[in-house]
């Protein structure tokens, strides 16, 4: 097969066979950082779809700062954050308050109690806001401020999200652990 | 027990990295829309909705154009127009006019060392003074004084030459004075008392040669100078055009496997060529002959896998551009039908049921694993499979291809091991099928 660089300058000079290779080698690990940022598979592709075609009309513009994969990753997140702004105007907002405010006990946990599946499917059902928030913070490790300034949002709610995004999400774990131990 | 994570550590590791993988139509949407966005891009290389949009108004301009003109010739009043118009009128003064434009080139590029170095001699060249006459004449009288001018030329030559011995005459002549790229020249000096001859082909380089031959890789416009000197060191020049048109560039792929439109089998094709106008396609035999059957001047044609002859191996692209230039690129066909060996196939193993004979019949598109039978794309005219020992006995044979073989002789089991099986028969458009191989029989049973 051939080498990254050689896959790159065919796509750049719109080659389909290198582009098909790019699409070979990446989409799965594309498609994985999509679908955390969906409702559901079936949009995670959308969105891979759409930031494969982008990665091809632009991938001129890929300097070589950085991997090649960090960009089409950023790609991808953009896409997907393209899409979330887009999706709200239609998707029924289920907004920041619908979190009850207790104080809820930190939980940690260990990677086997759950499988790779349970972890999207509970990602899926995030409302879109959090979800978003949360996958820039705690995953891409993106800054508040950053992530204020892509979502074109208060630094503060930014923040407040994230930490409602945290709830959420430990309490649908905690809810999915019990009902998992529940039947032997 | 694996270690304790918080929240993001959890989603982080178990989710950060995950693949998945993406549903087969992805990359076929990717395809769509990726070609239908470069379609609506600006690429100056690539045909696309602007160039289309621009030869629609460049079409609708000319015809304005062209009614106006004709109007005005009736009119027999020709005015500052009539230039464009005489270049498609009468094409013999095509290149005259040219020679003016190239003349104005020369001006705008402005070579300064060039034109100052123009010794009066050089008025031989027609260019200069057509300039003045070209409006306020009409198609004949503009004819008349091209003539004219040509003689005038030629008695300035005649000029030239006659007087002291001495007088240096700078002149030479090219092979072609167009072409595409590569284009070699071979350049003759005519020059009078010339001791010494430098050229340049206005791409930089400047030689002492006496008839040089010059290769021009890149397309443009040249002007070639000739600077002579005479024994006495007086200097002057002569300078010709050298137009080199840029060749297309032929190039195209054949998309991935086959696709399946309407249940016909077809290759389709990615063309990426550049600069050209127009493409002939061609199939080619294997011994690089053109298959004569099909052929096809669009822009990525479609062939059918029934275009297709046994002996079709690559597809060739002729392209041509506007200057007539052409460029050719030949890929092979990556998977062809080309011999009753793909249109039917049998396996090299099988494994019989250990409960009995089950008869040997499937029904079409049926892959069996318990019976030796072969898969096809196409029902043959005639066949006969004949299967044998390893010591050439005749275990079994059918003129039936939904029989295959359930692994049993008269009710009872074969010995497992290598069999030799063979298969004579004839397509329906005649070819001959004519195969054999070897297959084993495994016997799984439980006990």
């Amino acid at each position: 097969m051939d080498g990254e660089k050689d896959i790159l300058a065919g796509c750049i000079k719109g080659k389909q066979s290198a582009q098909r290779e790019l699409f070979e080698k990446y989409s799965r690990l594309l498609l994985g950082v999509c679908n955390r940022y969906a409702q559901s598979l079936e949009e995670a592709e959308d969105i891979l779809q759409e930031g494969f075609v982008k990665i091809f009309l632009n991938i001129r513009d890929f300097k070589g700062e950085g991997s090649l994969v960090a960009w089409m990753r950023r790609i991808m997140i953009n896409t997907a954050i393209t899409h979330y702004h887009k999706m709200r105007k239609h998707r029924y907002h289920d907004d920041l308050d619908d979190v009850n405010e207790t104080r809820i006990e930190e939980s940690t946990w260990s990677e086997a109690e759950f499988t790779r599946e349970e972890l999207f499917n509970v990602i899926h059902q995030m409302p879109d806001g959090y979800r978003v928030v949360f996958n820039l913070y705690a995953v891409e490790g993106y800054k508040h401020r950053e992530i204020a300034e892509i979502l074109k949002i208060d630094e503060n709610t930014s923040k407040s999200q994230y930490s409602r995004a945290r709830r959420w999400l430990q309490e649908r774990l905690k809810k999915l652990n019990r009902s998992e131990s529940s039947q032997p | 027990m694996s270690e304790k994570l918080n929240i993001e550590q959890l989603i982080k590791s178990s989710l950060g990295e995950a693949e998945l993988s993406p549903s087969p139509g992805v990359w076929k949407v990717v395809r769509r829309n990726l070609r239908w966005k470069q379609f609506a891009r600006f690429n100056p290389g690539k045909l696309n909705i602007y160039y289309l949009g621009s030869l629609f108004l460049a079409g609708a301009g000319l015809i304005i154009l062209f009614t106006r003109s004709v109007q005005e010739i009736e009119e027999s009043s020709v005015s500052v127009d009539s230039k464009t118009i005489m270049q498609e009128i009468s094409p013999n003064l095509k290149h005259k006019i040219e020679s003016k434009d190239a003349v104005e080139v020369l001006d705008n590029i402005g070579q300064p060392e060039d034109q100052s170095e123009m010794s009066p001699l050089e008025s031989d060249q027609p260019v200069i003074k057509v300039e003045g006459d070209l409006s306020p004449d009409n198609n004949d009288t503009l004819k008349a004084k091209e003539e004219n001018l040509s003689a005038n030329n030629r008695t300035s030559n005649q000029i030239n030459e006659p007087p002291a011995q001495s007088t240096l005459v700078t002149y030479f002549v090219s092979s072609v004075s167009s072409g595409c790229i590569p284009l070699s020249v071979q350049f003759s000096n005519q020059s009078i008392n010339s001791t010494q001859s430098i050229w340049s082909f206005g791409t930089g380089e400047k030689i002492e040669d006496e008839n040089p031959v010059f290769t021009f890789e890149e397309a443009g416009k040249y002007a070639v100078t000739l600077t002579a000197e005479n024994a006495m060191g007086q200097s002057s020049t002569y300078q010709q055009f050298i137009e080199v048109y840029p060749a297309p560039r032929a190039e195209f792929e054949i998309e991935d496997g086959f696709e399946d439109i309407n249940g016909h089998v077809a290759i389709n094709i990615v063309n990426y060529s550049e600069g050209t106008m127009s493409y002939s396609w061609t199939l080619l035999n294997k011994n690089e002959t053109t298959f004569r059957d099909w052929a096809s001047n669009d822009f990525q044609p479609s062939i059918k896998l029934s275009d297709l002859q046994q002996t079709t191996r690559k597809i060739r692209l002729f392209a041509i551009n506007e200057f007539g230039c052409t460029d050719t690129f030949t890929v092979p066909i990556p998977i062809v039908v080309e011999s009753s060996r793909a249109k039917i196939k049998f396996p090299n193993a099988f494994s019989p049921s250990p409960l009995g004979p089950v008869g040997g019949s499937f029904s079409p598109h049926e892959k069996r694993a318990d019976l030796f039978h072969p898969f096809f794309i196409e029902e043959p005219l005639e066949y006969h499979l004949r299967i044998y020992t390893r010591r050439g006995e005749l275990i079994f044979e059918t003129r039936d291809i939904y029989q295959g073989w359930d692994g049993y002789i008269k009710q009872e089991r074969s010995l497992g091991g290598v069999y030799v099986w063979m298969v004579e028969g004839v397509w329906n458009n005649g070819e001959e099928i004519k195969l054999h191989g070897d297959v084993t029989l495994i016997w799984n049973d439980i006990w």
